[in-house]
């Protein structure tokens, strides 16, 4: 037996990938590392990002968390009317933001430092969208003045939520994105995906690398530290891989994994540069082996509900101390039918503009 | 049952208007009403019971009315004058939060001291949905029960004179403050009531049911309802636009026939 000294001797249990991941019942793996944020149920939590941080926000939200909404539409309307059109579904009426780029231009735009020179989309039948949220406002908006009003209130919002949050939760979803060729805007969706028209001499394909997200992400925390200096972030990766890739010859499997890659070391360089910044591995949890797929649905891309109570189960037991319900562990018994209907059931409920590009 | 339906051995059509406060309106008409003035069609409106200050007002039950409805031969007129007045009840009492929203031919605010904007389509989409759970759930039941064409009434547009809406409001409209809070913009109230009008037109087409507009005669230009026609309250129309619906009514059973 070797009983000399090691560095791995002294090392925790997560460290070891038998004693953390292959050997405890699926429910108990934790994989949170370093996480030292504490949220109380006074914590005004807002978030942002891709379809999956909609679970968040949807756990956020029935779990006693002040989940952070500055845009909540008019109180005369019910609610079942203002969800239907996307109140908060997010912090803000912004819709999926897909990329670390379409959140630094949200901000400078909310702020008037940037304003895209592709401005509107007025479709066939006469309905108006904006082209930075195409789906937000189902059939659309009636005319370009009843957009432009409908923005402003929305971008007035989108400053009031920067700069009254606490907690900024950002999923990071994408690296593919469609920009202008004018002036670089980052469309959430291709043009003519869900409105406007593609042109390819106006629009162009961007797959943002490490450097890219990284770039665009420390000036907007930068940005978010001027309006806001006690504002602290967790970032997230999206585990829901890419519906459809525009990567010249690439497969989609593969493109899923470079984009989920430059996204996770992102958001590692992000946590080290910015005391800040928190990371918090959704992603993993969801991806990880010792799920053995579990945690995807039938198409092996959307989240099971089970899936999402494991992130939120360990979120609240990491985030809080104790202060805040905690959610009971799913059970991962064997499922029959109706179980698949009700798991179904339940990620339809996420709204995710991509799902168009598969739709032909 | 204590109301019954014409007898149609003389083979009279018959014109029956259910409905709730704007019935009255028609009501108070049928009393100066001559029944010789219209190839001698009969005319019977009817009031739903519901409760009102301890009170029950109205004068049949919805199944009472529903089965009234089914005994109508295939030659005569259901009317509808149920609900009507969600309009007034959105955009009447000036809110908390001031909204406006844009129609489709607006390119500017009614009133600029609005604080929010409530998009076109969730304010259509909030009456569709309130107008098909509440009112149009018994105007369906109508529909259902009867073997003749069924009419729905469109609500008279609003009053524009906010003196006179202050002299009497209803009890509602006290209740939710208009006297301390104001009445709204008039421009921001004739949108609400087009929007209830568009919400209607959505609901009936499905359920089949036929809309009547408001007598032209009691509209104004811009669009309000002309003052000799206000009952003396802040929502209703008098007895005088009872009985130009009367004739509306009546007119439309005789080109059928």
């Amino acid at each position: 037996m070797n009983n000399k000294y090691h560095p791995y001797k002294t090392l925790p249990n997560k460290s070891f990938w038998n004693r953390s991941v292959a050997k405890p019942p699926v429910a108990e793996v934790d994989p949170v590392g370093k996480f030292d944020l504490q949220l109380t149920p006074e914590t005004k939590v807002a978030t942002a990002g891709s379809c999956f941080a909609q679970h968040i926000a949807r756990h956020l939200q029935k779990s006693g968390f002040h989940y952070y909404v500055t845009e909540q539409g008019h109180p005369i309307l019910p609610q079942n009317i203002r969800e239907k059109h996307h109140y908060g579904t997010f912090s803000a009426r912004y819709g999926n933001i897909y990329t670390a780029r379409q959140l630094l231009q949200l901000f400078h735009r909310a702020y008037g430092e940037f304003s895209p020179i592709e401005d509107v989309w007025i479709e066939e039948d006469g309905r108006v969208l904006d082209p930075y949220r195409p789906t937000i406002q189902p059939g659309g908006f009636i005319s370009v003045a009843e957009m432009h009003a409908d923005r402003h209130q929305h971008l007035q919002a989108v400053r009031r939520m920067f700069e009254t949050l606490d907690v900024f939760v950002f999923t990071l979803g994408l690296t593919e994105c469609w920009v202008s060729k004018k002036d670089g805007a980052a469309f959430p969706l291709c043009p003519g995906v869900e409105g406007g028209a593609f042109d390819p001499d106006q629009h162009r394909f961007l797959n943002q690398g490490v450097s890219d997200v990284v770039q665009d992400m420390s000036a907007f925390i930068g940005a978010l530290k001027n309006v806001n200096p006690r504002a602290q972030i967790i970032l997230t990766v999206s585990p829901v891989p890419l519906m459809a890739t525009a990567e010249p010859e690439a497969h989609v499997l593969c493109a899923t994994t470079y984009s989920k890659s430059v996204l996770r070391v992102a958001a590692d360089m992000l946590r080290k540069s910015f005391p800040n910044v928190h990371y918090f591995p959704s992603y993993e949890i969801i991806t990880g082996s010792f799920s053995r797929g579990r945690y995807f649905a039938e198409d092996l891309r959307n989240v099971t509900e089970e899936g999402v109570s494991h992130v939120m189960r360990l979120f609240l037991q990491h985030a809080t101390s104790g202060s805040v319900n905690l959610q009971p562990a799913a059970h991962l018994e064997e499922k029959n039918v109706d179980d698949f209907i009700a798991q179904a059931e339940a990620f339809v409920q996420v709204e995710c503009d991509e799902i168009a590009l598969d739709r032909f | 049952m204590g109301f019954q339906l014409p007898v149609s051995e003389s083979q009279v059509s018959c014109i029956l208007i259910v409905g709730d406060s704007h019935t009255h309106a028609i009501k108070k008409a049928l009393r100066t009403w001559s029944k010789g003035d219209c190839n001698g069609i009969e005319v019977q409106a009817l009031g739903y019971a519901r409760e009102k200050n301890g009170k029950i007002i109205g004068d049949l039950s919805v199944d009472e009315i529903n089965a009234l409805a089914t005994c109508l031969n295939s030659s005569d007129l259901l009317v509808s004058a149920i609900g009507g007045n969600m309009h007034q009840v959105v955009s009447l009492v000036q809110h908390p939060i001031a909204f406006d929203f844009f129609m489709h031919d607006e390119s500017q605010y009614s009133d600029t001291s609005f604080r929010q904007i409530i998009p076109y389509s969730q304010i259509l989409d909030f009456f569709i949905s309130n107008l098909r759970s509440k009112d149009c759930e018994r105007l369906l039941q109508l529909k259902q029960s009867a073997k003749c064409k069924v009419c729905h009434l469109i609500p008279p547009p609003p009053k524009e004179n906010h003196e006179h809406i202050l002299k009497n409001p209803e009890t509602t409209f006290r209740n939710n403050g208009i006297m301390e809070r104001g009445i709204s913009n008039p421009n921001l109230r004739l949108k609400a009531w087009k929007v209830q009008v568009k919400a209607l037109e959505a609901i009936c087409k499905e359920m089949g049911v036929e809309l009547i507009k408001p007598p032209t005669d009691t509209v104004k230009k811009s669009g309000f309802l002309k003052e000799e026609y206000y009952a003396n309250d802040a929502t209703h129309a008098n007895a005088k636009y009872g009985l130009l619906v009367l004739n509306q009514l009546t007119d439309m059973l005789n080109d059928n026939e």
